[in-house]
């Protein structure tokens, strides 16, 4: 039979400060591509609206700002990545895990919730520009955080070797961060 | 024994068939596996070619033989439609699903780990995963052929308006944006192993100035990947919100209705098309590199200004996109920066070209099939480079912008030259790949006609463009302007279809040589890099012991080998004879 380690063999051996190095530079790899992507959203965001005469475009009506569902979005994804600095230090990361999985199902849901209210109050995705960058924006970013929970959850059936879990972590934080970001970008400024 | 190697532990080859040869983690087997589906795609896209090389040597004449099984509703005749969904698929399916497959996934696979003196990849999972991703990513583009209103047609760049739900109405176009991201996502999964092995496993010793060129190509196109690819994938999940969800980034607007841009699409492909260009050609530099060393029997010359030449066309190519976009409209000023840091990408160019130059002046030269297709990818490099002086500049380009003169020029450079690497690259590991040798005479007559067809296909394309004909014109024969240049184009169609015909050799050198050729030693071309210190093929871990390396990759031609050991390389886990006393 082949067991994990089999098919790992960069994971496998003795040597967790060996693997854990390797890790460490696949996941900046990894996630240089990830933020790559979304900065690559963000210039696409910028230059849309750079070049309108005005935010949102004259002829658009403005979004609802739906502040509640934001900020306790932004709230969630923090109290995730905050619950995440636990699993790193390795003490109970089953619990700080389960944390962050509430905390990321909870950001989903609220922010599922605000694209909800946004077709309550009938701005859709073609509503207009700014209507598009925040549906896309929200939309592909949610997927992330998906992305995400999902990984935290398998992390919680079968706890994985230190190195992997520490690139979970990585992974969460880069999506906190891209939030944080999309959040100061699309709705503060 | 250190601490990387105690990591690498030797693992049993799985048991199974699926675990073995299909689901497989070992990245002998998953490049295996890329080469065949590049090759697979290679033929396909090749066959559009031919397809859109009979409409513009006969306009409106039925396709034979095949015509009316392709096109039954227009009695076997290519229509304009099916005319632009033939040159868009021939397009993306040649540059993402044939070319990059056969460079990057297989041999950048295959050869990686056993370059650098490691037993896999450092993710092999990932690595399965990068393959399957593909694999997933070519059923989805393949489907788009079969949709109701036809294949996708808006041109490998997928521009909008062309791209938009209006321009392109069917699920085609869709397909095709999905496929691109899962082939990006593809590209980025192999990225991350490629940069994290040479960075990681390399064998103690193997230092980076001791890497042979091929892994240095492979390197830095995996950091370009890594890097640029998710530009595009950012521009398709616009385009696809936009196909798929009514956002309007591409839209342009109205005076009634507020919109997006179409041009932003175009600025999101090109900070990504540009480096892709250099994605292709730089394992294909590297490998030529090696090459020409390898078969001349003397070091690479200049081996590390060449890397350094490399390390500057890579970051180059990061600043020089605009360069597609000079008829955009955009700022003269702009322009110019554009222009002039495209231009600056000839001096690295040129270096990289004096360095092999200098590796084959007055080596003893070899003339193995492996090192006529480097001579051959340096030939064409060098004219497609020369033409690429013409359209770097503004004036020039505003002339010659989207006439076949681009179209001949990158063909050239990122099509041609990076096929010819390709092929050196198979004729030259096919036996460790393998174990088997490939027929040397069939080997070099598909040479000679492939090099000769693509001189004369390409390099009258660059006339024909010069003298005013457009890309994308499904009869040029319709314009009065145009209709003396048909003779002409009736010429390159010629020069194609041979090509065409010349590569039926390889596919037959390539199975008979499968089944029938000769066993391979384990370094039927007597040179020192460790791929060719183990079995041909290696066996499942690679090396036994992970070696020890202690020269670079071209030490060729060491008269103190040559006393010592009676050979006239050394490997890089042979330590150097000692000097004698005195």
């Amino acid at each position: 039979m082949i067991d994990a380690g089999t098919l790992q063999p960069a994971l496998g051996g003795s040597d967790d400060q060996a693997a854990r190095a390797t890790v460490t530079v696949g996941m900046t790899v990894a996630l240089a591509a990830l933020a790559m992507t979304f900065a690559a959203l963000l210039l696409a965001y910028a230059i849309v609206r750079v070049q309108a005469p005005a935010w949102p475009p004259p002829g658009e009506a403005p979004l609802p700002p739906l502040w509640g569902l934001r900020l306790g979005a932004t709230v969630a994804a923090l109290a995730g990545s905050w619950a995440m600095r636990a699993v790193g230090g390795g003490a109970r990361p089953a619990r700080a895990l389960m944390a962050a999985t509430a905390a990321g199902i909870a950001f989903l849901a609220l922010q599922g919730a605000s694209l909800h209210a946004l077709g309550a109050a009938g701005v859709h995705p073609g509503s207009g520009l700014a209507a598009s960058v925040v549906y896309a924006l929200t939309a592909f970013h949610g997927l992330h955080a998906l992305v995400a929970v999902l990984l935290s959850l398998a992390s919680l059936v079968r706890l994985p070797r230190q190195a992997r879990l520490l690139a979970v972590v990585a992974f969460w934080h880069l999506v906190t961060i891209v939030w944080l970001v999309v959040f100061g970008a699309v709705f503060v400024a | 024994m250190d601490a990387r190697a105690v990591s690498e532990a030797i693992h049993p080859p799985p048991a199974g068939f699926w675990r073995r040869s299909v689901f497989s983690t070992d990245h002998k087997v998953i490049g295996r596996q890329f080469l065949w589906l590049g090759l697979v795609f290679l033929a396909v896209a090749g066959t559009l070619a031919m397809l859109i090389r009979w409409q513009l040597a006969h306009p409106g004449a039925p396709v034979p033989v095949v015509g009316s099984l392709l096109f039954p509703a227009t009695g076997g005749v290519v229509s304009p439609a099916a005319y632009t969904a033939l040159f868009t698929m021939h397009g993306t399916i040649m540059i993402f699903f044939a070319l990059t497959p056969i460079l990057i996934g297989g041999f950048g696979n295959f050869c990686l780990p056993l370059l650098i003196g490691a037993r896999d990849m450092a993710f092999p999972v990932l690595n399965m995963l990068s393959f399957w991703t593909m694999f997933a990513a070519t059923a989805i583009l393949t489907a788009s052929f079969f949709t109701p209103l036809g294949p996708p047609a808006a041109g490998w760049t997928s521009y909008p308006t062309l791209s938009t739900a209006v321009g392109a109405p069917g699920v085609a176009q869709t397909l095709w944006v999905l496929a691109i991201y899962l082939n990006g996502a593809s590209s980025v999964m192999g990225a991350v192993n490629y940069i994290t092995t040479v960075i990681r496993f390399r064998a103690p010793g193997m230092t980076f100035f001791r890497m042979p060129l091929t892994v240095w190509g492979l390197w830095l196109a995996s950091i370009l990947n890594a890097l640029f690819v998710p530009v595009l994938a950012a521009g398709a999940v616009l385009l696809f919100f936009d196909r798929v969800f009514g956002t309007r980034f591409f839209i342009a607007g109205s005076a009634i209705k507020p919109g997006g841009d179409p041009v932003l699409y175009q600025h999101l492909f090109w900070i990504f098309g540009h480096p892709e260009v250099y994605i292709l050609i730089l394992p294909a530099w590297g490998i030529a590199g090696d090459l020409l060393s390898f078969f001349s029997r003397k070091p690479a010359y200049g081996y590390k200004v060449t890397v350094g030449a490399l390390i500057a066309i890579v970051v180059l190519s990061g600043v020089v996109y605009g360069h597609h976009m000079f008829v955009t409209g955009m700022s003269p000023l702009l322009g110019e920066g554009f222009m002039v840091l495209t231009m600056l990408i000839s001096v690295p160019s040129v270096i990289l070209g004096v360095g092999w130059l200098g590796t084959v002046w007055r080596g003893s030269i070899r003339l193995t099939t492996p090192m006529l297709f480097a001579l051959g990818l340096v030939t064409v490099f060098g004219l497609g480079g020369f033409t690429g002086l013409f359209l770097a500049d503004v004036l020039a380009d505003v002339y010659l912008h989207d006439t076949f003169f681009v179209v001949g020029h990158f063909h050239l450079t990122m099509s041609a030259a990076v096929l010819l690497g390709a092929f050196a690259a198979i004729y030259f590991w096919f036996p460790k790949m393998f174990g088997r040798m490939m027929n040397e005479p069939l080997g070099k007559l598909h040479f000679a006609l492939t090099l000769v067809t693509v001189i004369v296909t390409f390099g009258l394309q660059l006339v024909i463009g010069y003298a005013g004909m457009q890309r994308r014109l499904a009869d040029p024969s319709a314009y009065a302007f145009l209709r003396p240049l048909m003779p002409l184009n009736r010429v390159v169609s010629q020069a194609a279809f041979v090509m065409g015909a010349a590569q039926i050799l390889f596919v037959v050198n390539f199975f008979y040589s499968l089944f029938r050729g000769p066993k391979a030693p384990a370094n039927p071309w007597q040179v020192g890099t460790l791929d060719w210190t183990v079995p041909s093929p290696p066996p499942h871990h690679n090396f036994d012991q992970v070696p020890r390396v202690f020269v670079g990759p071209h030490e060729l031609g060491n008269p103190a080998v040559k006393a010592a050991h009676g050979v006239d390389f050394q490997p890089q886990n042979q330590e150097s004879p000692q000097e004698p006393p005195g």
